[in-house]
C-alpha cells in the first residue's frame, strides 16, 4: 500500500467510536481526501491541535490508490492560523471557507491553484483589519472557487437572449449568468445587480492573483455579492452550506 | 446466533452503547445470561429509573432529579460567580478538582458552524437572563480549548461583557505531567501567552 505525505488544510473532523475520528482534508496533490485517524482522543494522542479546522498540517496517510477512506498516520502543524481564532469575525469566515471546500468539492479531484488560494485567503482573513476586508477576501475566494470547480457562471453574454454586446443588468441564478435589461423584465427569479458587482465577479474569477489581492468593495456590495453567490450555488449544487445561516446572522447582527 | 433471538437482540442493544463492539457486547450479554434474574431486573430498573427521574435543572441545565440541582440548592457556594460549561459531565470534571466553589451554567453544546449549530441552539439566552437578574460578578468560560470551544468563548464574551460582568476564560496550555518536547506549537504558544508571574 502506498504511503503519501502532503500538506493539507483540515476541513472537518467527526468523532468516530470511542477514540477515533474521520477527518476531511484538502490537499494540493490529491484534492479532497478523507481519512480515519486512530486514537486521536486518547490521553497520549500525538495529534494535538493538528486536526483543528482550517489548520495547515503536514499529514502522512496510506491506503489503496483511490480509496474512499485512508488511514492517517500522523499530522504535524505547519500553520495553525492562530490569529484567525482570536477574533469572532475572522473565525467564522475561516469556518465558512472550509465548509465551502468540504461541501462542494468532490473527493480526489486536485485543484492546486484553489489550494494555494485557500491558504492565501486564510492568511488575508488573519491580516484583515476590518469586516469589509474579511468579507471581500471570502467573496473573492468563492468566485475563484466557482471558476476552478466548474461552476463558473456565464458572464460574457445574456443567458436568456444570447446577446454578446449587452450592458449587464442583472443575474439569473437558475440560468447561471448575467442578463440584459430587456430580458430582466421578461423573466422571474432574476436578481437586479449593480454593474460594479458584475464587473467585480468577472475580474475576481478570471483576474491575475496580484490584481485580485488589491480589490476592495463596499459593505453593501459584499452583501449583494454574497446573496447572489449563495443563491447560485444552492440552485446548481442542490446543497446548502451549514455555516451559511451562521455567517448571515452574524453579519446582520453587526449591521 | 441462530434461533437465539433474545440473545441477539441483547447483543444488538449493548452494541449501541459507546465504546462497545461486537465482542464486548457478546461478553456482556452472556454475563447477563449467566447472572440471577434479580441482577438483570435491577439493571433494567436502574436504566428505566434514570430515564424517568433525571431531568434538567431549571436554573443551570445540569442533570438533576429535582427542580433545582444539588449545586444550585447549596447555600454554601459562591453565588456571584458562574462557570459556563458545554455539557453536564464537565461539571463533574471541575468538581473533582475541588477548586471551584461557585455555580454552573450548562450550554448544552457548543457553537459549531460546520454543523449549523448557532447561538439560538444553545442555552445562551438563559445565561444572559441569569446575569441580568443581578448578583453575578464573574463568568468563567470553561468550554473545551478546541476551535469550536474558542468560537463559543469569544461569542460569549461579546454578549456578556455589556452586561457589566467580568468574563474570564480557563487557562490553556500544557497539561500537568506532560513533556514540553512532545507538545505542539499551538499548545506551547497558548502556554506562553497565558504565563503567570511566580
Amino acid at each position: 500500500m502506498p504511503l503519501y505525505e502532503t500538506k493539507a488544510i483540515v476541513l472537518k473532523v467527526i468523532d468516530y467510536g470511542e477514540s477515533d475520528c474521520i477527518a476531511s482534508f484538502f490537499t494540493k496533490e490529491y484534492g479532497k481526501i478523507q481519512g480515519i485517524v486512530k486514537r486521536v482522543r486518547n490521553k497520549k494522542a500525538k495529534f494535538g491541535a493538528s486536526l483543528e479546522p482550517f489548520t495547515l498540517s503536514n499529514i502522512i496517510f496510506f491506503g489503496r490508490e483511490n480509496a474512499n477512506l485512508y488511514n492517517v498516520n500522523s499530522a504535524d502543524i505547519v500553520d495553525p492560523f492562530s490569529v484567525n481564532r482570536d477574533d469572532y469575525d475572522k473565525l467564522i469566515h475561516s469556518f465558512y471557507l472550509v465548509d465551502l471546500l468540504n461541501t462542494y468539492l468532490s473527493d480526489r479531484d486536485p485543484h492546486p491553484s484553489l489550494f494555494d488560494l485557500g491558504l492565501e485567503t486564510l492568511k488575508s482573513i488573519g491580516e484583515a483589519t476590518g469586516r469589509g476586508k474579511t468579507e471581500t477576501a471570502i467573496n473573492i475566494f468563492q468566485l475563484k472557487f466557482l471558476s476552478e470547480s466548474g461552476y463558473a457562471p456565464k458572464m460574457g453574454m445574456c443567458v436568456i437572449c444570447g446577446d454578446c454586446n449587452l450592458t449587464p443588468y442583472g443575474f439569473h441564478p437558475g440560468r447561471g449568468g448575467v442578463i440584459c435589461r430587456g430580458c430582466m423584465s421578461r423573466v422571474t427569479y432574476a436578481i437586479k445587480v449593480s454593474p460594479g458587482i458584475l464587473k467585480f465577479m468577472e475580474r475576481a474569477m478570471h483576474g491575475e492573483p496580484h490584481i485580485i489581492k488589491r480589490m476592495i468593495i463596499s459593505k453593501e456590495m459584499n452583501g449583494e455579492l454574497r446573496y447572489v453567490i449563495e443563491k447560485y450555488l444552492r440552485l446548481h449544487t442542490g446543497r446548502e452550506l451549514k455555516s451559511s445561516k451562521f455567517i448571515n446572522s452574524h453579519l446582520s447582527s453587526i449591521g | 446466533m441462530k434461533g437465539l433471538e433474545s440473545v441477539n437482540n441483547l447483543v444488538k442493544e449493548f452494541k449501541r452503547l459507546p465504546g462497545i463492539g461486537q465482542k464486548t457486547a457478546e461478553r456482556l450479554a452472556f454475563f447477563v445470561l449467566k447472572s440471577d434474574k434479580s441482577m438483570a431486573l435491577a439493571l433494567a430498573e436502574a436504566m428505566i429509573s434514570v430515564k424517568e427521574s433525571v431531568r434538567l435543572c431549571s436554573v443551570c441545565n445540569s442533570i438533576t432529579e429535582d427542580d433545582h440541582c444539588e449545586i444550585c440548592r447549596d447555600s454554601g457556594r459562591d453565588r456571584d460567580i458562574i462557570c459556563v460549561v458545554e455539557e453536564s459531565k464537565d461539571i463533574y470534571a471541575i468538581e473533582r478538582s475541588r477548586e471551584f466553589k461557585g455555580l454552573y451554567h450548562v450550554l448544552m453544546g457548543v457553537l459549531a458552524p460546520l454543523d449549523g449549530i448557532g447561538p439560538s441552539n444553545l442555552k445562551i439566552k438563559e445565561l444572559e437572563l441569569r446575569i441580568s437578574g443581578g448578583g453575578i460578578k464573574e463568568v468563567i468560560i470553561a468550554t473545551n480549548p478546541d476551535t469550536e470551544g474558542e468560537a463559543t468563548s469569544i461569542y460569549l464574551s461579546k454578549v456578556l461583557k455589556p452586561l457589566g460582568v467580568k468574563v474570564s476564560r480557563i487557562a490553556r496550555g500544557l497539561p500537568v505531567g506532560s513533556d514540553l518536547e512532545y507538545a505542539d506549537e499551538v499548545t506551547i504558544m497558548r502556554s506562553l501567552q497565558g504565563r503567570k508571574e511566580i
